[in-house]
């Protein structure tokens, strides 16, 4: 797939779009560029070096899993590896009876928050970004700045206004306080902008033109379709923020009920220091929390990688 | 109703008030018309608290007449989110009618506006009740924020068993218990008179009270912030060379302190009175080793002291039923069928403000743990040597974590007590000046 | 802010294709593509107003005007301009200070060591040496999908003592380390970070080092260069562009700092409740109750953020320049 190596006019500050950007990852062939040359020693130690690099990587999640599946004595005697005794139905099954089985539900908002709040989004940059790359107005630049700006900022320094405001419509507290801020995604709509560049060309807009086509219509019909591989990224990457984000709902939420996962496991990590029991409840919740992304990132990889060489346009 | 309006209710764009209204109907039971009634027509007042036993204040008061009903909900305490949940919901416009300060607390939650001013609530009757020591500690330029309901002395427990087996004596004053301390570490390696507890702000301003100290003097409508004065720095020294002469302990009051004291390792402990209490539910095997006395002093025969822990009630800015409220902490602090209810929930040492109490709680403890032992009348000796000129500060919370957070770096470097204190009056300043209150400062 | 779209003039390049349609059809174009932009940026605009433009400006206010009570503040507040004060109380608060020193450590160790990492990486998978590679960048890749609380959590049980097994393997070396102590606490933070975006990172530049044109290297090849020389001279330059985007995401994550301390904040007293900027913040906001205070360090962080982003754009863009030549 080719990603918008022209997109260096959406930046001010960078000069003419450069060759190397151009092909993407796949136009170059994947076989070894030296393969016979190299001594056997520098090989042995190059792969050597990697696999520490991904044994530090991958160690800690394996850990996660080991030590979900084993009981608290196991855990407790930093005895995870021997899986004597294999707890991990046991420990699953505990957190999804505790507290009523408020685990559950926090997998449930999580999974509407992250996953229905990554769409929307998805689509709601898509959609920005794809006008600023196709439509010409006054002060575009400015506004595009403006979009690049937001990219910057920090979410906490919003955090205590943005809390007084909800409390004032009356939203704290609610699945909106939480829901609404993270449709805000300015890198999606950066993102969005370089793709509409790449994957749809402004011939077929105009060939669509001729034919008498509305401008809405357009994107609707057509334009969407082409974008569909970069909302797929967009949303990913807005997927993982929200699922990562713990701030927002840390600042609007009291009701557990509202929670998503990783405040709900804040919370129970927090009293595993006064009761040991919560321990392994918060490292089976763990395991499962981190399992769908993973799994998305597995399953979805070529878009994900799209987006890497994507936002190097920068 | 002047502190109706006050700092939390910021933004003032004028949408708040309909829309907070909205989200009031949460926990409860309230409506948002003035004058609740439940059911039978009694008034409502909500009452929340991390207090034990008052589920069985709350069952014994609302069986006592047929005028007020009190709707109770259990928090956490304070330090795991009590006072976070009550923030809370004074910031959305619910706050219960009745809350539990502790004694640190109660300037702050003045001076944010959650806490009211009751000093025209309060009947004389109730005033003349209780200890004026307590009643000191609440009450600010001739207000008073809060109703106390137990003041609780620092005393020294101590390890009878171990002290009569080698023929120590309780030290009376602050030198013979550092000299014993240095005699008992010369004895063992692994026993130690006392820890110093690193999370422990509270203890250490305990100290600081008795040894004349004053944070946060109030004189001139100002604060005047002085951590580091000279009753501070002697406190300060004491435990300072008793750290570095390893004739104490310094680690965090938890797991690992409890399993030093399980087994042995730490002969004396100061603590407030309902410590006592405490100490028979944690360690029900040291039955009969225990015993307290009074806290060393710095010269003999001087009387003074600090406390450590005890509550207070008040009401907060948002409630609607002042009079039945009050009403309702009154009968909390000072009547006997309170007291008997409290007590009735488990095993408690506290010392009441109101001295008609007293009695009651002496005839309820057992004093088996203590062999005998009669620690009310103790109690009873110290309670009136507590300083009734302390203040405590309008940020206090904040103050006491900086404290411990920079209590915690001493044992791992070269920071000393002092330094920390020090730190935590840095940390507090400009938070103060922030708030708009009038704040002078002075260091050592 | 959708109203004011209005048509460029002239196009550029392949724009120019746009305004090619008939002048009499040109207008009524025109106002159907205003009128598109304009829906299509409203759903995104209309959420910039309200969550970000609204509270910043809300910050902004905030931090000029306070309700105040005067005296031991007890009595009834009125509301006030107060000029700088809460600037001045925050700027002259040790811990608001320590926590942008913080920043600054991160700036000086974590950055360094996570862009030198992953670079070094990227470049051994791409010397053609390395084995297994789609393998490898899925192993390295996976603790960017580890959400950040879960990731702290993790870390958490391998920096206890008693539940560790890298503790335990240490102490069966005779080597007694506390992770969570005062002294190691903010290198256990760095690496909870290095770790998280290690590989991450190294997959962006492992991207880009694979976009590289075959002939520039086969270029480099004839001249004599060896690998090294090759990487270091050939290589690293032509993925400036990468390395400024990974300087920048890096820095993003370094200023808004809090999910992994606060978590860790409940273990180890090394790390308090003001230990990063956004933290200090969050206690100023919610549990001091100082609302003046934390806008008043919410716009200095804000300012510090923009600060060190345009530096960074204009350092990429001096490269960029320079690379022109």
């Amino acid at each position: 797939m080719t990603i918008g190596p022209t997109s260096t006019k959406t930046e001010p500050a960078t000069t003419p779009p450069r060759d190397d950007a151009a092909p993407a990852p796949a136009a170059r062939p994947t076989t070894p560029r030296k393969p016979a040359r190299a001594p056997l020693t520098n090989r042995l130690a190059v792969n050597i070096v990697i696999g520490v690099f991904v044994i530090y990587t991958l160690g800690p999640v394996l850990w996660l899993f080991f030590a979900a599946a084993s009981d608290a004595d196991a855990l407790s005697a930093a005895e995870v590896f021997n899986l004597k005794d294999f707890a991990l139905w046991d420990n699953i099954s505990t957190l999804f009876t505790l507290e009523d089985g408020i685990y559950g539900r926090w997998y449930v908002n999580t999974i509407i928050y992250a996953g229905l709040g990554g769409i929307i989004a998805a689509l709601i940059s898509a959609a920005c970004g794809y006008a600023f790359d196709k439509y010409h107005f006054q002060h575009k630049e400015k506004l595009f700045g403006l979009v690049l700006l937001a990219v910057m900022v920090p979410q906490t320094v919003l955090a205590l206004p943005l809390y007084l405001i909800a409390s004032q419509v009356g939203v704290v507290n609610t699945f909106w306080a939480v829901f609404i801020p993270l449709l805000f995604n300015p890198f999606g709509v950066y993102l969005g902008r370089i793709f509409s560049e790449g994957y749809v060309p402004d011939e077929v807009l105009d060939a669509a033109r001729v034919d008498g086509t509305g401008e809405l219509t357009m994107f609707f019909k057509v334009s969407l379709k082409m974008l569909a591989p970069g909302i797929m990224t967009i949303f990913l990457f807005q997927l993982t923020a929200i699922w990562n984000n713990f701030f927002l709902p840390m600042v609007m939420l009291t009701d557990q009920e509202l929670f998503p996962v990783a405040l709900g496991l804040y919370n129970w990590n927090s009293m595993a220091t006064v009761s040991p029991e919560y321990t392994l409840v918060v490292i089976a919740g763990s395991l499962l929390g981190l399992l769908p992304l993973v799994l998305a990132f597995m399953l979805l990889q070529r878009f994900w990688k799209a987006g890497l060489t994507a936002g190097s346009v920068k | 109703m002047s502190d109706a309006v006050r700092r939390r209710s910021f933004l003032t764009m004028g949408l708040a008030a309909p829309a907070l209204a909205g989200v009031s109907a949460c926990s409860g039971g309230r409506g948002s018309s003035p004058g609740r009634r439940g059911s039978d027509g009694r008034t409502q007042v909500t009452f929340w608290s991390s207090l034990r036993g008052s589920h069985e204040v709350v069952q014994a008061f609302n069986e006592s007449q047929d005028d007020i009903e009190v709707v109770f909900n259990q928090i956490p305490d304070g330090g795991s989110g009590g006072y976070a949940n009550i923030r809370n919901a004074a910031r959305a416009g619910n706050a219960p009618d009745v809350i539990t300060l502790e004694y640190p607390q109660v300037p702050e939650f003045v001076v944010d506006g959650i806490a009211r001013d009751l000093t025209d609530l309060m009947s004389d009757g109730l005033h003349s009740k209780i200890l004026p020591e307590a009643l000191a500690r609440t009450t600010y330029e001739d207000r008073i924020y809060s109703v106390p309901n137990d003041l609780e002395p620092l005393v020294l427990h101590y390890r009878r068993d171990l002290f009569q087996e080698r023929g120590y004596e309780v030290p009376t004053t602050w030198a013979e218990f550092a000299e014993l301390g240095r005699r008992i570490r010369d004895e063992s390696d692994t026993e130690r008179i006392a820890n110093f507890p690193t999370n422990g702000g509270t203890y250490f301003a305990g100290f600081v009270q008795q040894s004349g100290g004053q944070w946060f003097d109030t004189a001139d409508d100002t604060w005047h912030v002085a951590m580091s004065d000279t009753g501070t720095q002697q406190v300060a020294s004491l435990w300072q060379e008793l750290i570095d002469d390893d004739v104490v302990t310094m680690m965090a009051d938890g797991e690992e302190f409890d399993a030093m004291l399980s087994r042995d390792r730490i002969l004396t402990r100061t603590s407030g009175a309902w410590d006592a209490g405490a100490q028979m539910s944690a360690r029900p095997g040291q039955a009969g080793q225990w015993a307290i006395a009074p806290l060393p002093q710095w010269e003999a025969g001087d009387a003074q002291l600090g406390d450590h822990g005890g509550s207070t009630f008040t009401l907060t800015s948002d409630s609607r039923e002042p009079e039945a409220a009050m009403e309702f902490i009154e009968w909390q602090v000072s009547h006997p069928d309170s007291m008997r209810a409290r007590l009735s929930a488990g095993t408690s040492s506290m010392f009441p403000v109101v001295e008609d109490l007293v009695d009651v709680a002496r005839e309820t403890f057992d004093d088996e743990y203590y062999d005998g032992q009669d620690i009310y009348t103790l109690f009873s000796e110290e309670a009136p040597k507590v300083r009734d000129d302390w203040n405590w500060g309008p940020r206090m919370t904040a103050t006491l974590q900086l404290m411990q957070d920079n209590f915690a770096r001493v044992p791992a470097t070269d920071d000393t007590l002092l330094d920390a204190v020090e730190a935590s009056q840095a940390g507090t300043v400009p938070d103060l000046r922030a708030l708009g209150l009038s704040v002078s400062e002075s260091s050592a | 802010m959708t109203t004011e779209v209005t048509p460029r003039p002239t196009g550029r390049g392949s724009r120019g294709a746009k305004q090619s349609a008939r002048p009499a059809t040109v207008s009524s174009g025109r106002r159907q593509r205003n009128r598109a932009s304009a829906v299509l940026m409203a759903p995104f605009f209309l959420l910039l107003a309200m969550v970000f433009v609204a509270p910043l400006l809300t910050a902004l206010w905030m931090s000029f005007f306070a309700q105040d009570s005067s005296g031991l503040g007890f009595g009834p507040v009125e509301q006030s301009f107060v000029g700088l004060r809460s600037y001045t109380a925050v700027l002259g608060d040790p811990t608001f200070m320590g926590s942008l020193g913080l920043i600054l450590i991160f700036c000086l160790v974590y950055i360094p060591i996570v862009t030198a990492g992953a670079l070094s990486l990227a470049l051994l998978m791409d010397s053609g040496l390395a084995k297994l590679r789609s393998v490898m960048q899925m192993g390295l890749f996976l603790p960017h999908a580890v959400p950040g609380i879960i990731a702290a959590i993790i870390w958490l049980y391998l920096y206890t003592p008693g539940i560790s097994p890298i503790t335990e393997a240490l102490g069966s070396l005779n080597l007694e380390i506390d992770f969570l102590s005062v002294n190691l606490a903010v290198p256990a933070v760095v690496n909870i970070a290095v770790w998280t975006s290690l590989g991450y990172y190294s997959v962006i530049f492992f991207a880009a080092l694979q976009a590289i044109p075959r002939e520039v290297l086969e270029a480099s090849r004839v001249d004599g260069a060896d690998a090294l020389r090759t990487a270091v001279m050939v290589k690293v330059p032509m993925i400036r562009s990468s390395v400024v985007m990974v300087l920048l995401f890096s820095t993003i994550w370094t200023l808004q700092l809090f999910t992994e301390p606060m978590l860790l904040s409940h273990a180890t007293p090394a790390i308090n409740s003001r230990f990063s900027p956004s933290m200090y913040i969050y206690d100023a906001a919610f549990t001091r109750n100082n609302y003046g205070i934390a806008a008043a360090a919410s716009v200095v962080l804000l300012v510090a953020s923009m600060l060190i982003s345009y530096g960074l754009t204009r350092f990429s863009g001096r490269l960029q320049r320079e690379e022109g030549r």
